[in-house]
């Protein structure tokens, strides 16, 4: 047992080393850009993951968390020239807020009211962001304003630095996922997922709990979000506040493997990857965004556990005992 | 001010009677199977596409079409039904809501890739034409949709109280196993329903295609509006239907006559929460709550 998790440890931290090195033998910036993002991709999928899969909650606005903290971060910067790094509490704060006026609706009903409800949240976010163009430029958009490379205004020459900020920013959210999994209301959570009505009569409250989890989650996407803004340069309603956002999203995650500490990582850079091939044979629009209701749809009939389950089919007995140990715990 | 008031008002009521159609075949795949098809709103793009087949080969108006449509759709639903719904049938409901948004990404995107992305237009002297009465004008097109709603939502409720297949339909509601026992065919029931709802979906975007233009994203208004009328109606009930998509237009229009032109998907996203908060299981649900 002892001996298996170091090997398991010893790739995780060949990979990170291999990530660190992989920009010295990469020349020109497309393949880096790429790798960004499915690095932010992969992070975006790790926040959802937290609601959508430990939760089973499926959330289908975590775009308008993105364009929170993105917006936020382009607004204060341009606008006032404050440095990206302190706008993330008013990303943060206004994430948990709309978190928690979703959350406070629907967490209290079973069956599909979440999903609608944030498809909604969502398409209303978007709209808000167009009508209050004085602030946001409305559907034209926001440039970034280049005043050099500067690591404070996270402005720079090329991605590089983005790229190691990806891998920051990806370790980040898989570390708070993975504390949140292992602390009281992430044991509680896995609880409700498996049996809600038996969890409530245990004693956890069933709402709190997910309300917690969903503005953890929603928090988090912001902070990611304001970073990805900076990388784009470019944001618009359409490109950052968009239900096809929250799609993309929530499949990445859902193709890697919900409910895993790792699956979204691997989801991030399989779809993107992915995407990005057909792209070039199909074209950006429709034929590669095809793939991924395709992909959503294959993986849900024929792997819901997603692909990471294809990387450790022998410990399936393992995880099936800390399911129930879980449980237990609950 | 009066004036404005009233004109939203009804224009607010005929744009609900589409969304009170497109519900009504949400709600009769979600009365029966239990399940919340969110594929409808690209199930209503590929409608308005048929549609528009239909008028560049024949060159007929766009009401000509109906058989044309209903046909396609029928044919749609049951690949649909076969490839998609029937290997999840018994499963959770997320995983069933994972599927239906693939799909309905999928074949939004199969339009944007088959047709393009330009808009296509059915002229006809329909589209322009409205009636007057006093000072208010209704828009033709607007109106057939609201009457073809009406006659459907009849045709519907008359199906279900009044024929053999409405009563097997009612009993796999109620409870598949029980039904099954009694020999009912459940798995056609299922088929049956699933159909309808795809058809449904069809017609509504039939009907629509002398107001909007047809392009691949011409149902993502359908996919706040119709499934938030849907829900504050009452899940699967078809007089909630009805009643939650005519509120969910009148709030629409008139947030959209009297605010702004673009607020109309807050206008409805704030009822919705509004709803959930006083009443969580819609005008007509039955209290499927359980917090």
């Amino acid at each position: 047992m002892k001996k298996y998790l170091s090997l398991k440890s010893m790739i995780k931290i060949g990979l990170l080393v291999v990530a660190l090195i992989f920009p010295l033998f990469v020349s020109g910036n497309y393949v880096i850009s790429i790798l960004v993002n499915c690095l932010f991709f992969a992070a975006m999928a790790e926040c959802w993951n937290i609601i959508g899969g430990y939760g089973g909650q499926v959330s289908w606005c975590h775009a308008s968390f993105v364009a929170i903290g993105a917006y936020s971060n382009f607004i204060l910067s341009n606008d006032f020239g404050i440095t990206p790094f302190l706008s993330l509490p008013l990303g943060i704060g206004i994430s948990f807020m709309l978190a928690a006026v979703i959350g406070h609706a629907t967490f209290r009903l079973h069956g599909p009211y979440f999903s609608v409800a944030t498809i909604a949240c969502g398409e209303a976010v978007r709209v808000l962001i167009q009508y209050f163009d004085k602030i946001t430029k409305g559907a034209a958009g926001i440039y970034v304003s280049y005043k050099g490379a500067d690591f404070w205004a996270l402005t720079f020459e090329n991605d590089i630095p983005f790229y190691y900020l990806g891998i920051i920013v990806l370790l980040l959210t898989v570390l708070v996922t993975y504390l949140f999994t292992k602390s009281k209301t992430g044991y509680y959570l896995s609880a409700i997922k498996g049996d809600e009505t038996a969890a409530e009569s245990l004693g956890i409250e069933v709402f709190k709990v997910k309300l917690t989890a969903f503005q953890l989650s929603a928090m988090l996407s912001s902070v990611v979000g304001c970073f990805y803004a900076s990388f784009l340069t470019y944001i618009a309603p359409t490109s950052t506040a968009s239900f096809d956002l929250s799609m993309k999203i929530g499949v990445v995650a859902i193709v890697g493997g919900v409910a895993s500490l790792w699956g979204p990582v691997v989801g991030g850079f399989i779809v993107i990857l992915l995407i990005e091939a057909t792209s070039v044979f199909f074209g950006a629009a429709g034929g590669s965004q095809m793939i991924y209701g395709l992909l959503l749809i294959v993986v849900i009939i024929f792997k819901p556990e997603g692909i990471i389950a294809l990387f450790r089919k022998n410990n399936a007995e393992d995880s099936k005992n800390m399911e129930l140990d879980k449980k237990e715990e609950a | 001010m009066t004036w404005v008031f009233v004109q939203s008002l009804i224009s607010g009521i005929l744009s609900g009677g589409v969304y009170a159609l497109f519900g009504v075949g949400i709600t009769i795949i979600f009365g029966v199977m239990k399940m919340v098809d969110f594929s409808a709103c690209s199930q209503l793009v590929w409608g308005m596409y048929f549609t528009w087949i239909f008028y560049a080969v024949t060159g007929l108006n766009c009401y000509y079409a109906i058989p044309f449509v209903v046909i396609c759709m029928g044919a749609l639903a049951f690949v649909i039904f076969k490839l998609i719904v029937r290997p999840l049938l018994g499963s959770n409901d997320t995983s069933f809501i994972l599927v239906t948004l693939g799909l309905s990404y999928f074949l939004q995107n199969l339009a944007e890739f088959v047709f393009g992305t330009d808009p296509k237009t059915i002229p006809s002297p329909i589209k322009t034409s409205s009636i007057q009465i006093g000072e208010y004008t209704i828009g033709l097109p607007r109106f057939i949709a609201f009457c073809a709603m009406i006659v459907l939502v009849f045709a519907v409720y008359a199906l279900l109280n009044k024929t053999t297949l409405g009563r097997a339909m009612r009993a796999t509601a109620e409870k598949p196993e029980v039904a099954q026992m009694l020999g009912i065919n459940t798995k056609k029931t299922f088929t049956i329903a699933f159909m309808i709802g795809v058809i449904f979906a069809g017609i509504s975007g039939l009907l629509i295609t002398p107001i909007y233009y047809v392009t691949p994203t011409s149902g993502s208004m359908f996919r706040t509006a119709a499934y938030i009328a849907v829900i504050i109606g009452g899940l699967g009930d078809i007089k909630g239907a009805l009643v939650g998509g005519i509120v969910i237009g009148v709030i629409e229009g008139l947030v959209t006559g009297m605010i702004s032109n673009d607020l109309g998907p807050v206008g409805i996203g704030l009822a919705l929460l509004l709803v959930l908060y006083i009443r969580p299981q819609g005008f007509f649900g039955k209290g499927e709550r359980r917090a």
